[in-house]
C-alpha cells in the first residue's frame, strides 16, 4: 500500500470514527454527567472571568467536588465553549475531536510498529472500539490526556528512526502536557519517558534523550507543586483519597479482623497487584466491562468487541513475527498502563486505564493482519464476526444506552431548567431539590446544571451562600425540600424529586406545572409553582 | 518430592476449604480420569457425563425421584427469565431497526453473550490467582504453555477442561471453587507439567517467594 493510499484510508476511517463519536452527541448520553458538568462550568467560568467555580484565578487544578481535576481540558475547552455556547457540544466536542485524533495517531503508531496495513487495521480497531467511542462521547479529561500522551510516544518512536532532535522536543512537550490532562498521566507519562529510552538503548544512547526529560520536568513541575500545595491545604482531596489503602473494606479488615499482622500487611501490599491483574480480565476487556448496563445484561459489551479476542491472542502469540523489535515498546506500554490505576481502589477503573487501549488495538490489528496473510478463511470469518458485533453494538449505544442511562447522568436538571426558563423571570424564588432517582437515592449537583445551562453570571455563582441547609445563588436555592416544614413564599417555583410530591399545606398553595420524564419513561422531577 | 509440592499447591488453594462434595463425585472423577486416559473411546461419554455432573455440582441440574432431568432454568444465564425479559424489553425499545432485523436480533440467542462473559471470567488470570494463589496459577500457566508445546497431547485434557469451563459458565452466580472443581485432575496434571518445564527452573527462586506469600495469605 502506497503512502497516498495509507493517508486516504486513514482519513476515511477517521471520518467514520468521528461520525460514531458525534452522532447525537448532545442527547446521548442523555445528560451531562457529574464530572462533565463540573468541567463544563469551570471552562465557562474561566472563559468569562478567569476564575473557577470556587473563585480561584487560573488554577492548576480545578477543585470541583474536591477532586482537584487536572486543568488542561477546562482550558482547552474554552474556545469550544465560546463557539458552541453553554450546551452539550460546548463540553463534549473537545473529547470527540481528541478521540478522532487518537484514530490518526494509532494509525501512525501501527504503521511505524510494522507496516501500513497494520496501521490501517489499528485505526479501524480503535475507531470501532466501544470503550473508545464511549470515552469520546463524554467530556472526559482522560480521553484528551490519552491522545496527547500517545502523540508524545509517537514522537519518541519517530526519534528512534529519524534521530531528529525536533522529535525529542515534541515528545517532551506532549508527554508533559498529558500530565496536565489527567491524573493517570502523572505517573504513566514519566514512566514511558524513562522506560522507552531504556528499551531503545541498543540503538540510541540513553543520555541522548535529555531534551525530552528536561522539557517534561519543566512542564510538569507546576502540576506536581500544585498537588503538593493541595495536599497541605486539603489532605482529603480525591486524588489522594482514592489510593487503594484508603478503601473502606480494606480498612475495615485491617482494623477489625482477628488475622495476624503479617497477613494483614501482606493483604495490604497484595491488593494493588490483584488490581493490576484484574485489568487484564478477559470478561472486562471483551465481555461485559463497558458499564453501559448491569453486567448480566445480554447487550453489555466489553471494552473491545468480542471478536477482537482471538485476534489479540494471535497478535500476542505471533508478536515477534509481526512486530519484530517494535514488540518491546508495545508490550511495555501494555504492561505499564494499569500500574497507576491499580494503585486506586474500586475495581477495574475503566477511565483511569484508557491508555491500555492503544497497545492492545495495535497488537489486535497485528493478529488480524497475520490471519489475513496466513489464514485467509479465518480472517474472513473473524472480520464478518467483527462486523456483526459492531452492528449489534450500534443500536445498543444509540438506542438502549441512551434510553436506560438517565439516572447515571443525573437526567432532568437541564430539562427542568428549560421548562422553567420562559417563566422564571416572573418568580422570586426557585427551589431545586438535589436528590433524584426512582427512590430519590442519588444526590446531584443541580446548582452546576442550572448555572451552566442558565449561563448564570459567574460572580453570582462564586458569591453563593448556605442558608438553612440550602445553597443560595440569587433567587435560586438548591438542597432538600421537606414539605412538612417548608414555608412557601409567594411567587415560588419548586423542582422536586418525583418521590417527594407536595403534601399537607403545600397542596392548597402550589400547582403542578410540569413533570420531567426520563428517556425510559420514569418520572424524575415534578415542577410546582405558587397559585 | 514433586507430588509433595503439587499437594502443597492444592492444599493452600481454596479447593479443599469448606464444602465437602458427596463421595460419589470424587469416585466419578477418578473413574472418569482412568477411563479417558486408557482409551479414546471413553472420552466422549466421559465428557457427556462430566457436563451434567458439573451442572449438578453448580446446582443447575438434578434428577427428580422419577429420574426425570430437571434443569434449574432460573439460574442458567441463557434461559434465565431476567435475561429473556431484558431481551424482550430491548425488542420493544428499538423502534428504529427494521422489523425483520429486530425480530432476528432481539431473540433468545442474544443471551449467549452473558454465557460468553461468564466463560471469559473463568478464563481470566485474576480468577486463577484467586483460586490457586500466585504460585499455583504461575505453575498452571507454565503447564498450559508446555501443553501447547506438546501439541495439545493428551487431547482429552483439553476437552475435559473446556467442558467444565463451558458448563460452569452457564451459571448466573459463579462460585469460584464449584465452577472448576471437576477439572481437578487436569489442573494437577498442568501443575506437574509446569513444575517440569524449563522455564520453571529459571524462575524457581522467585516462585518460592510467591509460595511464601500464598502461605501468608492463606
Amino acid at each position: 500500500m502506497s503512502n497516498k493510499h495509507f493517508v486516504l484510508f486513514l482519513i476515511l476511517i477517521s471520518v467514520f470514527g468521528f461520525y460514531l463519536r458525534t452522532k447525537n452527541i448532545a442527547t446521548n448520553p442523555p445528560h451531562l454527567g457529574n464530572d462533565e458538568i463540573s468541567i463544563a462550568f469551570d471552562s465557562y467560568s474561566i472563559r468569562t472571568v478567569g476564575k473557577d467555580e470556587h473563585g480561584r484565578s487560573w488554577p492548576l487544578s480545578f477543585m470541583s467536588h474536591r477532586s482537584y481535576k487536572a486543568p488542561l481540558y477546562a482550558y482547552l475547552n474554552t474556545p469550544f465553549n465560546y463557539i458552541f455556547g453553554n450546551n452539550e457540544y460546548g463540553i463534549r466536542m473537545l473529547s470527540a475531536i481528541s478521540g478522532t485524533l487518537l484514530i490518526l495517531i494509532i494509525g501512525l503508531l501501527g504503521k511505524t510498529s510494522s507496516n501500513t496495513s497494520i496501521g490501517i487495521l489499528s485505526a479501524i480497531i480503535i475507531a470501532i472500539t466501544p470503550k473508545a467511542i464511549m470515552a469520546s462521547r463524554i467530556g472526559y479529561e482522560a480521553n484528551l490526556a490519552l491522545t496527547i500522551m500517545s502523540f508524545g510516544v509517537l514522537a519518541m518512536i519517530y526519534y528512534r528512526f529519524a534521530k531528529k532532535t525536533i522529535w525529542l522536543i515534541v515528545a517532551g512537550v506532549f508527554l508533559g502536557l498529558s500530565v496536565w490532562g489527567y491524573h493517570t498521566q502523572w505517573g504513566l507519562a514519566p514512566m514511558l519517558a524513562f522506560c522507552l529510552p531504556m528499551l531503545f538503548r541498543p540503538k540510541i544512547k540513553f543520555t541522548k534523550w535529555w531534551p525530552t526529560w528536561i522539557l517534561l520536568v519543566v512542564i510538569v513541575f507546576p502540576i506536581y507543586l500544585d498537588f503538593y500545595q493541595t495536599q497541605l491545604s486539603d489532605s482529603h482531596n480525591r486524588a489522594s483519597s482514592q489510593i487503594w489503602y484508603q478503601d473502606g473494606q480494606l480498612n475495615d479488615y485491617l482494623k477489625n479482623s482477628p488475622d495476624n499482622k503479617v497477613k494483614k500487611i501482606a493483604v495490604l501490599l497484595i491488593s494493588p497487584i490483584n488490581n493490576y491483574i484484574e485489568h487484564f480480565s478477559f470478561d472486562t476487556l471483551f465481555g461485559d466491562g463497558l458499564g453501559m448496563f448491569e453486567r448480566t445484561s445480554p447487550l453489555e459489551f466489553g471494552w473491545f468487541l468480542l471478536p477482537c479476542l482471538p485476534l489479540l491472542i494471535v497478535g500476542l502469540i505471533k508478536v515477534n513475527t509481526i512486530f519484530g523489535d517494535n514488540k518491546n515498546w508495545l508490550l511495555l506500554w501494555m504492561a505499564l498502563s494499569p500500574i497507576i490505576p491499580a494503585t486506586t481502589y474500586g475495581g477495574v477503573a475503566a477511565v483511569r486505564n484508557l491508555s491500555i487501549m492503544v497497545p492492545l488495538s495495535i497488537i489486535t490489528a497485528g493478529g488480524w493482519w497475520y490471519l489475513k496473510k496466513h489464514k485467509p478463511i479465518i480472517f474472513l470469518l473473524t472480520s464478518s464476526l467483527l462486523l456483526l458485533h459492531l452492528l449489534i453494538f450500534l443500536p445498543t449505544i444509540f438506542v438502549h444506552f441512551q434510553k436506560s442511562s438517565g439516572n447515571y447522568f443525573q437526567f432532568g436538571y437541564k430539562q427542568s431548567w428549560e421548562k422553567i426558563k420562559p417563566v422564571v423571570k416572573n418568580y422570586q424564588h426557585v427551589i431545586v431539590e438535589s436528590r433524584f432517582g426512582r427512590f430519590g437515592q442519588f444526590v446531584g449537583v443541580p446548582h452546576l446544571y442550572f448555572g451552566y445551562f442558565g449561563a448564570f453570571p459567574v460572580e453570582a455563582m462564586q458569591s453563593k451562600t448556605n442558608e438553612n441547609g440550602r445553597m443560595k445563588i440569587d433567587k435560586f436555592e438548591f438542597g432538600h425540600v421537606d414539605w412538612m416544614v417548608e414555608e412557601i413564599q409567594p411567587k415560588s417555583i419548586y423542582v422536586v424529586s418525583t418521590i417527594n410530591p407536595i403534601v399537607a399545606n403545600a397542596i392548597g398553595k402550589l400547582n403542578q406545572i410540569e413533570e420531567i420524564i426520563t428517556p425510559d419513561n420514569q418520572s424524575q422531577f415534578l415542577i410546582y409553582a405558587t397559585k | 518430592m514433586l507430588f509433595k509440592f503439587v499437594y502443597l499447591i492444592f492444599i493452600i488453594s481454596p479447593f479443599f476449604v469448606g464444602k465437602i462434595y458427596p463421595f460419589w463425585v470424587y469416585l466419578l472423577i477418578i473413574f472418569a480420569y482412568i477411563a479417558s486416559s486408557k482409551s479414546k473411546l471413553f472420552i466422549l461419554p466421559v465428557i457427556f457425563v462430566l457436563f451434567f455432573v458439573n451442572l449438578h455440582v453448580n446446582s443447575l441440574f438434578g434428577l427428580s425421584r422419577q429420574l426425570k432431568p430437571d434443569f434449574n432454568l432460573e439460574k442458567i444465564n441463557i434461559t434465565s427469565p431476567i435475561s429473556i425479559q431484558k431481551v424482550a424489553q430491548y425488542y420493544y425499545d428499538d423502534v428504529y431497526t427494521p422489523y425483520r432485523i429486530r425480530h432476528f436480533l432481539y431473540s433468545q440467542w442474544l443471551t449467549v453473550f452473558v454465557w460468553i462473559s461468564s466463560v471469559l471470567k473463568l478464563l481470566s488470570p485474576i480468577f486463577w490467582v484467586r483460586l490457586m494463589g500466585f504460585s499455583g496459577s504461575i505453575l498452571i500457566f507454565l503447564g498450559v504453555i508446555e501443553y501447547i508445546k506438546n501439541d495439545f497431547s493428551p487431547r482429552y485434557w483439553f476437552w475435559w477442561f473446556f467442558i467444565i469451563i463451558f458448563s460452569s459458565g452457564l451459571g448466573i452466580n459463579l462460585d469460584t471453587r464449584n465452577s472448576i472443581f471437576l477439572s481437578l485432575p487436569i489442573l494437577i496434571n498442568l501443575v506437574i507439567l509446569g513444575f517440569k518445564s524449563k522455564l520453571f527452573i529459571s524462575i524457581q527462586k522467585y516462585w518460592w517467594l510467591l509460595l511464601f506469600v500464598d502461605f501468608i495469605l492463606k
